[in-house]
């Protein structure tokens, strides 16, 4: 018995072909296209987070003489933060920046990480090449591990 | 007729695609979407923080100081237009900056708009030792520090406002005794008339009218005093430029001198017109319905143990005014 005809069939393998080329045929190009999506919404989010991380420095001991220095920063933004590195320079401009990072233990912060309203405490055990001298002028910058920061002048 | 077909099937096959292609589309949109208005939220966030800070003010106006002069409290008002909470208080003192404590940790530290607060410092803060160099600095819950002014210093327990003492309006060695202070009218040559003495407040003559004063100090220095004839009682009127001044009217007539022994309390009258003349000062009638601050103006010199003589001057805002009725 001859089998007439296969049409009734075709169009279904047909149809599960080009859908199976196309689904194949998409898959890059759904990953290409939420990843950039994706990219962009963590970008927008990061921003987010970003702009309601501000921190300020209120007050900073740093004196003459004295190899140490404890900076205290408090957040006033919406985010929990945690600070990263401290630089310190002349105010002038003339001599080197010094950094001092939590990750080579070069500072150190207490709490971890604080809350909207609260206060971080940065002690700068050794303050290494930097010695500071009576009635100078120096430059603090205090930066969060998102990179945002503030800056202080203190005259020792 | 085949290739018809299958061109007829991929009809559907498009509608399939087209509806990937429009839910990938709408799924990546809405995320970009709604990040971007979370960025927006965040940024209107930071921004009213910014504002609300901007409104921030607060100055220390008080430092209350025990009997070994600790600090015991702190007063401070918020001057600016927002609800503040105050923080941290730092001391700085030779140099170096310390945070004393969080007093929002121990007791109620939310300051309203024109209100003050008073901050005792907790017990277990080791004692704040102050001296002229120490600096208080009280900072809010939104990084806002006080502003650098002086604040009053007070010692001791602190007393509610109450009746000052205006014998206290002295710098020097002769002490006012406030609530003695009398007028008298007088005669042509200076001589007191028949009447009384009367409370020198409020002048109730009939204008132009020769008056003498009567004023009660005492020499609260370490040394015996005398005043010359240059000392005078001056009234300035509040209404015009008048100035009139009214001379001594010394014990010792002849040097027209008074001498003022040490915790001694004197009566002084003036009645002259000038430190060498025998006329006495008269209130014109442009005095008439004014009111005049008084000043008194001393001169003379100090006897010292060594019984050699050191020149003196004092000044003296009587604080209250007179008023001439006329």
């Amino acid at each position: 018995m001859r089998i007439r005809s296969n049409e009734a069939i075709s169009p279904i393998f047909a149809t599960l072909i080009i859908l199976a080329v196309i689904t194949v045929l998409f898959i890059p190009v759904f990953i290409w296209a939420t990843g950039m999506s994706s990219e962009t919404e963590d970008s927008w989010q990061l921003s987010g987070v970003i702009a309601t991380e501000r921190i300020v420095i209120e007050e900073v001991n740093l004196q003459a003489d004295i190899n140490n220095c404890t900076i205290y920063v408090r957040n006033i933004g919406k985010t929990t933060v945690s600070v990263d590195n401290v630089f310190i320079s002349l105010s002038d401009g003339t001599g080197s920046l010094h950094v001092y990072k939590k990750s080579d233990t070069s500072l150190t912060t207490s709490p971890n990480s604080v809350i909207q309203g609260d206060l971080i405490t940065v002690t700068i055990p050794d303050l290494d090449l930097l010695s500071p001298t009576l009635n100078q002028t120096y430059t603090l910058k205090v930066f969060t591990d998102r990179g945002v920061g503030d800056t202080y002048q203190v005259v020792t | 007729m085949y290739f018809g077909k299958i061109r007829h099937a991929r009809t559907g096959i498009s509608t399939i695609a087209a509806m990937f292609m429009l839910l990938l589309m709408f799924t990546a949109f809405t995320g970009i979407l709604v990040a971007f208005l979370n960025y927006n939220l965040s940024a209107k966030e930071q921004m009213d923080i910014e504002h609300e800070r901007a409104q921030e003010k607060i100055v220390l106006t008080r430092i209350e100081l025990d009997n070994e002069s600790n600090i015991s409290n702190v007063v401070i008002n918020n001057t600016g237009s927002i609800d503040v909470r105050i923080r941290a208080l730092y001391e700085i003192a030779n140099g170096e900056t310390k945070l004393l404590f969080d007093p929002s940790s121990y007791d109620e530290a939310n300051i309203g708009p024109t209100e003050s607060l008073i901050i005792d410092i907790p017990s277990d803060i080791p004692e704040i030792q102050f001296d002229n160099q120490t600096i208080i600095v009280a900072a809010t819950e939104r990084g806002t520090k006080t502003l650098d002014s002086l604040p009053e210093l007070v010692y001791g327990q602190v007393e509610p406002p109450s009746d000052y003492d205006p014998t206290k309006l002295y710098i020097g060695p002769l002490m006012l005794k406030f609530d003695d202070f009398f007028y008298h009218t007088t005669r042509g040559d200076g001589t007191l008339d028949d009447s009384d003495w009367k409370p020198g407040w409020i002048v109730d003559e009939k204008l132009p009218v020769k008056l003498a004063w009567k004023i009660t100090v005492m020499n609260i220095d370490n040394r015996n005093l005398t005043i010359t004839r240059f000392s005078s009682f001056n009234i300035v009127s509040t209404n015009s430029p008048n100035v009139r001044s009214w001379y001594i009217n010394s014990t010792d007539h002849i040097n027209r001198e008074q001498f003022l022994q040490i915790n001694q309390t004197e009566s002084i009258t003036y009645i002259w017109d000038g430190p060498f003349s025998d006329d006495p000062q008269t209130v014109s009638s442009t005095y008439k319905g004014s009111t005049c601050m008084v000043f008194l103006t001393f001169f003379g010199f100090f006897h010292e143990t060594d019984e050699t003589e050191t020149p003196y001057a004092q000044t003296i805002p009587f604080e209250a005014s007179i008023t001439v009725v006329g």
